[in-house]
């Protein structure tokens, strides 16, 4: 009885969870405008009027673009920053942690507009760059966190062996603590790359006449209620919900589920 | 002169001393043994040994050199660390070949090497293995392969015995011997447990509260111990509180009784301590000088209270009258069916005879 209604639960959860992606998806296919009952018929044409539109392409690539380089350069600051604290006293590293931690949880409309008076004072507003800074600056305190987590569990002596094997501390850090970590940066990257390529309110802000996907697709809803916005989103969606499970696939504590 | 020195090394953990004026020496070939209960500071003497910690105070020498100056490729000491530390997301060769490829050796020698002590540690067909596929021994022998395959000078072993059943710890006694007579390296490895180095090694260092309480080849230590610790550690010696009663002529035979009471006995002054009356001391007799029926010229009527038995092996422990003091007695039985089984609460009869028995100085500390 308790387990039929654990699944009970679990499944209303998943479809609360998992509702309104459907309906999206679903209407992506729709041969009508709107949503409508009797079922206007199946159909591409919103996919094909995508495939075409090329303002929104080049926001999709301005995007990417965008995304991939915070996430790797917030990944690398992460990598450093990690392994600072990690070897630190318990005390020192967890006041630091949420220093470091507090620009991503100020509201994003906060740290917008106050990024757009910083941005403004150093010369880069309205260009991608300020957008790519913005986005390093909120999500590099998450792959510092996700990174500090990996270096905390690693054993120290692997390191001092292979210091007294002769390695030096360069090598060290990127082949001995990076070899047993690469899990968790690539995590890092696509996890940041998914929130970058999301982020709507600080790239309104700061993004200007260089459009980021999420602005773009906003400014569209604003005009016209386009269902072309159905398709895009709805590979969008596909696309992210793979990323981010191959990310909590590497997450997963290798050490643990190897040595069964 | 000694291929690795210390000399009065004092080492701080924060406001924690850790070592207290640590000084010894160990010779070209040797394999010497740091024997102590754990947190007695023999782990930190390995990592001021391998140049991974700096002594607070004092200085350490390899071959006369100040240890710090032995850094990145020069380092000539290598561990074998108790928990392995493998790389593991390496496999069993690239962990092996590790030390030689920061070396900067040519491909070709490194094969050379890497095979060879494999087939010395039979480990060929593991080569190709990730760590998570091997053994409790296996990864122990993976570990004492990349250690030793860059030729180090000296060898540090942290407990390399523990965790491994009987057989393995003796299968890695032979392979310890084995490659010191092919590398020619030094062996210094630490072990809380008498039975595992004292077979072993050539010269033990037994540890106490930050401080060497006593060095000597294995027979002198378990012969001959100088502290009460080293006694009973090392020497499985029973240690009877005891109170001298009389100092013969030449101060050679000392005549003493148990401060319970449970009897007077002659003991020889081994270590020739300027004795008087009244004087406590402990009375050392070993465990394995006890015995239960035939005669000696000292006897002991004590309760038994328990036994264990390894193969033919039986220790015995008895409680002496009145106080928690116990006598230890091992023995061998000639085989497995033999019938001492004494019941609990029962008085039996122990016996020894005084030249095998000695004494020790009792300190106040000692007490506590």
């Amino acid at each position: 009885m308790k387990r039929i209604a654990a699944i009970v639960f679990l499944g209303l959860v998943i479809v609360l969870i998992f509702i309104p992606l459907l309906t999206m998806i679903v209407l992506s296919f729709s041969k009508g405008r709107f949503a409508s009952f009797p079922w206007p018929g199946w159909s591409f044409q919103w996919y094909l009027q995508f495939f075409e539109n090329s303002t929104l392409h080049l926001s999709l690539l301005r995007s990417l673009i965008l995304g991939m380089g915070a996430a790797f350069v917030s990944t690398l600051l992460g990598f450093g920053s990690g392994y600072a604290l990690s070897r630190m006293s318990s005390g020192k590293s967890s006041v630091l942690l949420i220093l470091f931690t507090l620009p991503a949880i100020v509201p994003f409309v906060l740290f917008g507009f106050c990024f757009v008076e910083f941005a403004g004072y150093i010369g880069i507003l309205r260009t991608t760059s300020a957008v790519l800074i913005a986005h390093i600056v909120v999500f590099s305190p998450l792959s510092t966190a996700l990174c500090f987590h990996r270096f905390r569990q690693l054993n120290l002596d692997i390191e001092d062996a292979a210091r007294e094997l002769g390695a030096s501390e360069t090598k060290i850090f990127f082949t001995i603590v990076g070899g047993q970590s690469w899990r968790t940066l690539i995590a890092s990257v696509i996890v940041i790359f998914v929130l970058s390529w999301d982020e709507y309110v600080i790239s309104w802000f700061v993004s200007g006449f260089n459009k980021t996907y999420p602005v773009y697709v906003r400014n569209m809803l604003e005009s016209t209620m386009s269902p072309e916005i159905n398709a895009v989103g709805s590979i969008i969606a596909v696309l992210s919900l793979c990323l981010m499970s191959t990310a909590l696939y590497l997450l997963r504590n290798p050490e643990k589920s190897k040595e069964k | 002169m000694g291929i690795i020195e210390f000399r009065n090394v004092d080492f701080y953990w924060g406001k924690n001393k850790v070592l207290d004026n640590i000084s010894f020496e160990v010779n070209k070939g040797e394999i010497f043994a740091l024997l102590g209960r754990s947190g007695c500071g023999k782990s930190t003497i390995l990592r001021l040994m391998s140049g991974l910690s700096r002594p607070s105070a004092g200085e350490i020498l390899i071959y006369e050199q100040d240890a710090s100056i032995y850094k990145g490729r020069d380092r000539c000491v290598t561990t074998v660390w108790q928990s392995k530390a493998l790389f593991p997301h390496l496999s069993v060769r690239a962990n092996i070949e590790f030390g030689l490829r920061v070396k900067g050796i040519n491909r070709s020698d490194i094969r050379k090497r890497v095979e060879k002590i494999a087939g010395v540690l039979e480990l060929e067909d593991k080569l190709e293995r990730s760590i998570f596929q091997l053994s409790g021994g296996e990864k122990q022998r993976v570990a004492l392969a990349r250690a030793i395959v860059i030729r180090p000078k000296i060898l540090l072993l942290d407990e390399p015995f523990s965790g491994l059943d009987l057989t393995l710890k003796q299968q890695l006694q032979a392979d310890l011997r084995n490659l010191q007579d092919e590398y020619q390296c030094t062996y210094i490895l630490v072990s809380h447990l008498m039975e595992d180095v004292l077979s072993l090694a050539t010269r033990i260092a037994v540890i106490q509260d930050k401080k060497i309480l006593q060095v000597g080849d294995p027979n002198t230590l378990y012969h001959s111990p100088l502290s009460p610790f080293v006694a009973e550690f090392v020497g499985k010696k029973n240690l009877i509180d005891s109170i001298v009663r009389n100092v013969g002529k030449n101060g050679k035979e000392v005549y003493v009784s148990a401060t319970s009471g449970v009897g007077n006995w002659k003991a020889r002054n081994r270590l020739n301590l300027p004795l008087n009356e009244n004087d406590r001391v402990y009375y050392v007799i070993g465990s394995d000088s006890i015995e239960l029926e035939s005669s000696g010229d000292c006897k002991l009527e004590a309760t038994f209270r328990d036994r264990e038995i390894e193969g033919r092996r039986r220790t015995y422990y008895f409680r002496l009258d009145g106080k928690k003091e116990e006598v230890r007695v091992e023995t061998y039985a000639p085989n497995l069916n033999i019938p001492y089984r004494f019941s609990r609460g029962e008085r039996v009869k122990l016996y020894w005879k005084s030249e095998e028995a000695f004494l020790l100085e009792k300190r106040i500390r000692d007490t506590e």
